[in-house]
């Protein structure tokens, strides 16, 4: 076993920014001394603050290590000043717990959230001293998988990974890990553990895949009584998300037809308010934390909200804990005036700025809806954050006057009694990136040029609004992790050279450079723009193997609908048959 | 109010003060320990500490006052339970008002994993702000052993990695923060005797 130099690594820790990210120690950690048929080591290619942020990986870290003989690790991206000092003195990559270098575990498994992060795969395989394709590993080397969101379309980096989790990995990974176990107690051959890894739902081996296979996404049936991490770690240095986190369901029923989240975690499954406010009061006694978080994809939808508020709101008088409701729809606002700490800013995501777009991407939200915000500047808001995307199908320049529209119509809506203190409207446009697995996989994406000057049209409108302030999206970045989501297998080569040409941390703006990228691109003969395009509705899609189990007829059906601006209503009022529920029962039917 | 003598020990040595205090913060709400909170706009719980350590630097020596009603003998074994490894209590006393530790302490003690050699004055250097600085700080030293030293700590302050390249050349992970001194008249006072901390110490 590779145990680091502890000595000499605090040596170098004293010389890089934060050193606290790479030691481990957090109060809650599980006994890391038991013996072990087999260890996992989660691998999260961004820097600590944000894969600690990371519910997914806490709690399929919980369940590895509630069992009895398994341990799981963690290891997040070193940044950059450390990753060149581990260069320099020979110190492999290592997990944060035991300092164990990460060629010595079993599995080493990939949490993938976002496309821009893949180049730190093969930044933190190669500090890991670990060949970057699955071909070149032999027998001596761990398992390296893969999942998360990003898997629905594999296709970009499979050849990096033996074996890549589809769909919720609350169950699979820890049969991988018990089938390696027994492959070490057996001696079998990579091969042979590979091929039974592969009868796994919701595991696709790149190595092993045969032309027409399907890979059926793996989900988590009784969502009700699935493990839920009570004892969360609690960071020694302040994270992104600094709070107990609370899932209340799975899936959403808005249906919005840019959304991968939405259709990927589908059917939908609810928990019940009694059990989350118990498992929240745990987490809140085990924790310390202040603040309590309820958190999925569109937390004022769930169905118990009014009785899971009751509960919660007892607890947090008595602990003098926050609650704080994020990612309410503008139509469940009524929610949020029950938060009792003293916010001023609210957050609503209209997404596109007229009707007719709204109707096209099925945002069901009406310009009756943010007349009610009204409501929240008489109940002292005084700051409100709008979130838009640009580049949507069918998208006019009058939809980008809709967004300056909102801003004069909040603005008059304030003003129509005399309040104290001014409004601020801080408008953020990302750029649409139509992904894998939605009625807008087939959809084009706007050239950089097309972005650029959309772009500048809004600031010129916003610029003349007094107390608006406007962010946008990297045209740049947005244009590859275009490519990346709706890209094949030719983008491995790519990625690979991308990231022996230096690049990183592409998600960081002070490490992303393009012109690195797109000689990348060149030097593997792909051109850039070659996933952007529309794509024709019969044509087959590089994911058409994953069973995200709704069927590729009923994103054609959404998309037709969406071409002909028809709004499609939410689950909740009526079934529309989507075909999520032959995986396991959606709960609000 | 309680005065706590703890541990900043292991990976906890890397972590700064305000990280440190809002770990405090968890602490005590995890050993459902009441403390007072303040009145303003935003509530903070009253908790004072004594003066912070530069990031590094282990110490068997921090002081932190809590503003509670509960008493020592049942806050210490309830703070424990609780707390990470690196902030483990070592003792605790109930005192009257607030100590003010980070104002009244005047020196410190420190141990060095490598000997140290005797010198009329001691020339230290250093990087500040990116810049060389060579300092006189025999002023501030008060008392040199064979691997021990006494260093001004507090409004004037002497830090130890300095020191140590004036006389020894130890790195800041290798030296130990171990007493904290007060004036008393116009001798240094220990601490931990001046508030009876080491009859209250754990075992």
């Amino acid at each position: 076993m590779h145990f680091v130099d502890l000595k000499k690594l605090k040596e170098i820790l004293l010389t890089v920014e934060k050193p606290s990210r790479y030691l481990g120690g957090e109060f809650n950690t599980p006994d890391m001394t038991k013996k072990a048929r087999a260890k996992f080591c989660f691998c999260f290619p961004d820097v600590y603050e944000i894969g600690m942020s990371n519910l997914g990986l806490q709690i399929l870290y919980d369940i590895i290590n509630s069992q009895s003989d398994f341990i799981a690790e963690r290891c997040y991206a070193p940044w950059t000043d450390l990753g060149e000092k581990l260069k320099q003195n020979d110190i492999p990559l290592f997990s944060l717990e035991t300092k164990t270098a990460l060629s010595d575990f079993d599995v080493v498994g990939f949490s993938l959230q976002f496309e821009l992060l893949y180049t730190n795969i093969l930044y933190m395989l190669d500090l890991a001293k670990i060949p970057f394709r699955a071909s070149d590993r032999g027998e001596e080397y761990p398992l390296i998988i893969a999942g998360g969101p990003c898997a629905v379309n594999p296709e970009p980096f499979k050849d990096f990974f033996d074996l890549i989790v589809i769909g919720e990995g609350e169950e699979v990974d820890l049969e991988i890990l018990k089938l390696k176990a027994k492959a070490k107690e057996e001696g079998w051959t990579k091969s042979e553990l590979l091929k039974k890894c592969a009868m796994l739902t919701g595991v696709y081996c790149p190595a092993l895949h045969k032309e027409g296979e399907i890979v059926k996404k793996a989900i988590v049936a009784d969502f009700e009584n699935s493990p839920y991490p009570t004892s969360l770690l609690v960071p020694n240095i302040n994270i992104v998300h600094d709070r107990a986190v609370m899932e209340l369901y799975r899936g959403c029923a808005s249906g919005c037809r840019f959304c991968q989240a939405g259709f990927y975690y589908r059917p939908i499954r609810e928990r019940s308010a009694k059990r989350i406010a118990s498992l929240a009061e745990k987490i809140i006694d085990s924790t310390g934390y202040e603040e309590l978080s309820l958190c999925s994809l569109s937390t004022g939808d769930y169905s118990h909200l009014k009785e899971l508020i009751g509960y919660l709101k007892k607890m947090s008088d008595e602990k003098h804990v926050d609650l704080s409701l994020p990612s309410l729809r503008l139509n469940s606002f009524e929610g949020d005036i029950v938060q009792n700490s003293r916010r001023s800013s609210l957050t609503f995501a209209p997404e596109a700025g007229t009707q007719r777009l709204r109707d096209v991407i099925n945002k069901n939200i009406t310009d009756a809806d943010i007349d009610n915000i009204e409501m929240a500047f008489d109940a002292g808001y005084t700051s409100v954050k709008l979130y838009f995307m640009m580049g949507l199908p069918t998208e006019t320049y009058a939809d980008l006057d809709g967004i300056a529209d909102i801003c004069l119509r909040l603005k008059e809506l304030f003003r129509k009694k005399e309040r104290s203190r001014s409004l601020t409207l801080s408008v953020s446009c990302s750029v649409f990136v139509p992904k894998p697995c939605t009625p807008f996989q087939w959809a084009e994406q706007i050239s950089i040029e097309e972005m650029l000057s959309r772009q500048r049209y809004l600031k010129e409108k916003l610029r003349r609004i007094k107390g608006v302030k406007f962010s946008w999206h990297g045209a740049e970045t947005s244009c590859l992790e275009g490519a990346f989501a709706r890209g094949d297998g030719s983008l491995c080569s790519v990625i690979e050279t991308a990231y022996l040409k230096g690049c990183r941390f592409d998600s960081w703006s002070e490490h992303f450079n393009w012109e690195k990228w797109t000689e990348a691109f060149a030097e593997n003969g792909v051109a850039v723009d070659k996933f952007a395009k529309a794509i024709d509705l019969g044509s087959p899609l590089p994911w058409d193997f994953i069973d995200t189990g709704v069927p590729k007829e009923y994103f054609k059906k959404e998309y037709l609908k969406a071409m002909e601006q028809k709004t499609t209503c939410n689950c909740r009022e009526k079934c529309n048959g989507c075909g999520a529920s032959k995986l396991g029962r959606c709960t609000i039917l | 109010m309680i005065l706590l003598k703890f541990n900043k020990t292991d990976n906890f040595c890397f972590i700064s003060h305000i990280d440190t205090l809002r770990h405090f913060q968890r602490i005590f709400r995890r050993a459902g320990i009441d403390v007072r909170f303040s009145n303003g706009f935003n509530p903070h719980m009253l908790i004072y500490f004594s003066s912070p350590l530069p990031l590094g630097l282990t110490s068997f020596a921090e002081y932190v006052t809590v503003c509670t009603d509960m008493k020592a003998k049942d806050f210490l074994p309830l703070y424990n339970k609780n707390c990470p490894d690196g902030l483990k209590g070592i003792a605790a006393v109930d005192v009257e008002e607030n100590p003010n530790l980070q104002f009244r302490v005047v020196a410190a003690k420190y141990d060095f994993f490598t000997p140290l050699e005797k010198k009329e004055r001691y020339i230290a250097n250093y990087v500040k702000k990116g810049e060389s600085v060579t300092e006189d700080v025999t002023e501030k030293v008060f008392e040199v052993g064979e691997h021990t030293a006494i260093l001004a700590s507090g409004a004037v302050n002497l830090r130890p990695e300095r020191f140590a390249t004036a006389c020894c050349g130890a790195t800041i992970t290798e030296i130990v923060k171990t007493k904290q001194y007060i004036l008393n008249g116009d001798k240094l006072a220990d601490v931990d005797e001046f508030y009876h901390l080491n009859e209250n110490a754990l075992s």
